[in-house]
């Protein structure tokens, strides 16, 4: 695309409720034309009756702006109007501008206070989204009038920080956003689909569920008495078993938080099971699935360039991914249909090869076995080692790889080795030595960060740095920030070539398509995957593998098939509730 | 669905950096360097080019043995305290360069730890080497590395300047100097 020259760009806002189901229940729309500030305003009542959107927004050259689209582009969906061709999303790029930095949130309203605009009353705003917010289409007229006054207002707030955020945007790599809000919209709305009758179960026994699971996962270690986790027997059992646990640095007291608990289950894998536990305890309460209970698909917000990184952030009780593992196998195809997990290999890996462009470490991602492969490379293993004969030192060069992205240093290393200290050491030393060309990346890309004050990925999403930010938090961005953008080309190639994406987590998609077609449909979303990563890596494909489940199948994260099993277990125990797994 | 479409957009044109940021660039500078023998357990390498070597006389004073250079119109003044050696430019695995101050052979007599430096030195010039004194045999011996290690990234900073900065503040140019007339007993 040349630089895009609109002879119209209309600004535009919806009021709407969200239905139990997710999908939007619209009430009213404003649209006005940046250039001739002409104004269409619209009920419901008259929006149920256009098959199309009254503003020429799929034409060459228009342009529709808004803040936080997704919104406005579910509510186009819901009205089964097409999208626009070219969408301009403030709320991305007011993160762009503001990312990482010392903000005070990243509503319209701090946006606006933020260029100095002056906005609407946040009270009045509160208000009159509670109106809106009221399901049904039962209001007076003076209420639509109010609604309609109220989303005016977003509108004319849209059209003063048009012209003074424009010169601050990079308008294609911003377009390109907006392009994939597009596919975020179509991604809620296709939804997951779910074994309804299994949620419903789980639900209605939940407090059953969870004495009956808490009793049996803590056989194996002793530290619940009722429901009460116990610290002192924790301690105890961590003790008599050996297991060192990081304590707070002010208080002395042992760090029980879910991301202390998962560094330490993966070096001590015997955890997993009371981690799982901790984790169902803590979110089985708040889980808040919303389920249409005619199409059995659970619809969540994605929210788009939410966090740090770019990545999407869905509210964890919300999003069955964000749920503990075994409730993902609350994922089941419908009749006729397969769903397929496909996830990047060693993404990290594979861009920080690409972008350093160091030939040994794009070898080792190449080789398919980049562990193994750094073995060979440091002179751990010979070059015909293979994962079966050389498992020890595959096994030390892995642990030393991932040492090296989450930023270990030579102790902590050896500790997870089990060897002296000079052994981490040494082993950092061989990974720098091979590497060589990937940290000097490394370092100039600090150095880089630090004196122009921010950060970008390759299109462009930005990070402030500031005196407060990690070295760590920049190191990993690129990897981490790049790894989004893949996953955002991945989705709109998956999307343009007629693939159903159901939800985007981490690194991974999941897609559903009829069980006839599904290899075909499997194998054009890998090729889109790969092709993504292709695009965006100047040529350097990264693989993916995948998970498929086709019906009768249900979805199965090896972390919770055990604890999904005993769940089964208990449910079907239960007096004339029977549950088929 | 139709309306979604990467098509209207360059992603090659779109992309807002080269790979490598190196149109923002950052050099290592040195500020100090330390002139010794290479320790026991390092493996390193000298520079194998001829302007990487500087053959200059030094005094070694005071309890840590430091090294001070005596500019050669001091040497007569000195000559009973002064030995003739080489400098040469090393690096070691971590990649933190030194000089090497390696004392040349007295030609009168047989001078078995000098030369079997030299001959070391030599050995560094295409290989990691280690060195271990052999007392028994008089001599210094080395651990050749036989792996296939790779070659070092010497420093960009000119030679004469890591001198300098080897040396800064320990050079004898004049006899008032004090460590001069501390020897003559001037002071």
């Amino acid at each position: 695309m040349t630089s895009p020259i609109f002879n119209e760009i209309w600004c535009g806002d919806f009021e709407f409720a969200t239905r139990e189901d997710g999908t939007p229940e619209v009430k009213c729309a404003v649209f006005t034309e940046f250039f001739s500030n002409r104004t269409l305003r619209y009920d419901a009542h008259a929006l149920q009756n256009m098959n199309a959107a009254p503003i020429p927004v799929e034409k060459e050259d228009v342009c529709f702006v808004s803040y936080y689209s997704l919104a406005e582009l579910s509510c186009f969906s819901a009205l089964g109007w097409a999208y626009p061709l070219h969408n301009l999303d403030l709320f991305t790029e007011f993160r762009v501008l503001t990312n990482g930095g010392i903000g005070n949130g990243n509503s319209l309203l701090n946006c606006l206070a933020y260029f100095g605009i002056k906005g609407g009353d946040a009270a009045h705003k509160e208000s009159m989204r509670a109106l809106a917010m009221r399901q049904g289409l039962e209001y007076t007229p003076a209420e639509w009038q109010d609604l309609l006054e109220y989303c005016e207002t977003d509108v004319v707030a849209l059209i003063k920080l048009l012209p003074v955020m424009l010169p601050k945007i990079q308008l294609e790599q911003a377009l390109l956003r907006g392009e994939y809000m597009k596919a975020a919209a179509t991604i809620e709305r296709n939804g997951i689909p779910i074994d309804y009758d299994l949620y419903r179960a789980f639900l209605n026994n939940r407090e059953t569920i969870l004495t009956a699971l808490t009793e049996h996962v803590d056989r194996d270690y002793g530290v619940y008495e009722g429901a009460t986790f116990k610290t002192d027997r924790f301690q105890q059992y961590l003790a008599q078993n050996g297991i060192p646990w990081p304590r707070s640095a002010t208080t002395g007291r042992l760090e029980l938080n879910d991301e202390v608990f998962k560094d330490q289950a993966a070096r001590h894998p015997v955890l997993e099971p009371l981690r799982q536990l901790r984790k169902t305890r803590a979110q089985m309460r708040k889980i808040k699935l919303h389920i249409n209970p005619n199409d059995h698909r659970a619809r969540c917000g994605l929210s788009p360039f939410r966090s740090v990184t770019g990545r999407n952030q869905p509210s964890t009780n919300e999003f069955v991914f964000g749920l503990p593992a075994w409730l993902r196998s609350l994922i089941k195809p419908r009749e006729g249909y397969g769903v397929a997990y496909i996830d990047w290999a060693q993404q990290e890996i594979g861009i920080a090869a690409a972008l350093a462009n160091d030939e040994a470490l794009k070898h080792a991602y190449d080789s398919g076995d980049p562990y193994l492969e750094f073995a060979k490379q440091c002179g751990l293993a010979p070059a015909d080692a293979t994962k079966a004969t050389h498992k020890k030192e595959r096994d030390c060069a892995k642990l030393c790889v991932l040492a090296v992205q989450y930023g270990m240093g030579a102790e902590s290393l050896a500790e997870r080795l089990n060897e002296p200290v000079p052994v981490g050491k040494d082993l950092l030393d061989k990974h720098r030595r091979t590497y060589r060309i990937y940290y000097k990346w490394q370092e100039e890309l600090g150095n880089r960060a630090q004196l122009t004050g921010s950060t970008s990925t390759v299109y462009g999403w930005t990070m402030l740095v500031t005196g407060a930010t990690k070295s760590r938090t920049i190191l990993n961005f690129p990897m981490q920030a790049n790894g989004a953008e893949m996953m955002r080309l991945a989705c709109l190639y998956g999307l343009e070539r007629g693939i159903k994406i159901c939800a985007t987590v981490h690194d991974a998609l999941l897609i559903e398509a009829p069980l006839d077609v599904f290899d075909e449909h499997v194998e054009c979303m890998r090729e889109a995957m790969s092709d993504a990563s292709a695009t965006l890596l100047d040529g350097f494909r990264l693989r993916t593998s995948v998970d498929a489940f086709r019906y009768p199948e249900r979805f199965m994260d090896e972390r919770g098939e055990q604890m999904f099993g005993k769940v089964m277990e208990l449910l079907n125990a239960l007096p004339a509730k029977p549950v088929h797994g | 669905m139709s309306d979604i479409s990467t098509k209207k957009f360059n992603l090659n044109a779109l992309r807002a950096t080269s790979k490598n940021p190196s149109d923002i660039i950052v050099e290592t500078v040195l500020t100090t360097v330390a002139v010794r023998k290479p320790k026991k357990g390092d493996f390193f390498r000298v520079h194998p080019d001829e302007d990487k070597i500087f053959d200059l006389y030094l005094l070694h004073y005071g309890d840590n043995s430091d090294a001070y250079v005596v500019t050669s119109d001091m040497v007569p003044h000195m000559v009973d305290s002064v030995k003739l050696h080489r400098l040469l430019l090393c690096i070691t695995r971590h990649g933190t360069p030194f000089l090497w101050s390696l004392r040349l052979p007295n030609d009168e007599r047989q001078d078995s730890w000098a030369e079997s430096a030299l001959a070391i030195a030599e050995m560094a010039k295409t290989h990691w080497v280690r060195i271990a004194s052999d007392r028994a045999g008089n001599a210094y011996i080395a651990h050749r590395a036989l792996g296939e290690l790779g070659e070092p990234e010497w420093p960009v900073t000119p030679f004469e300047e890591l001198i300098e900065l080897g040396f800064k503040n320990r050079i004898i140019d004049s006899t008032d100097h004090i460590l001069y007339q501390q020897l003559q007993g001037l002071r």
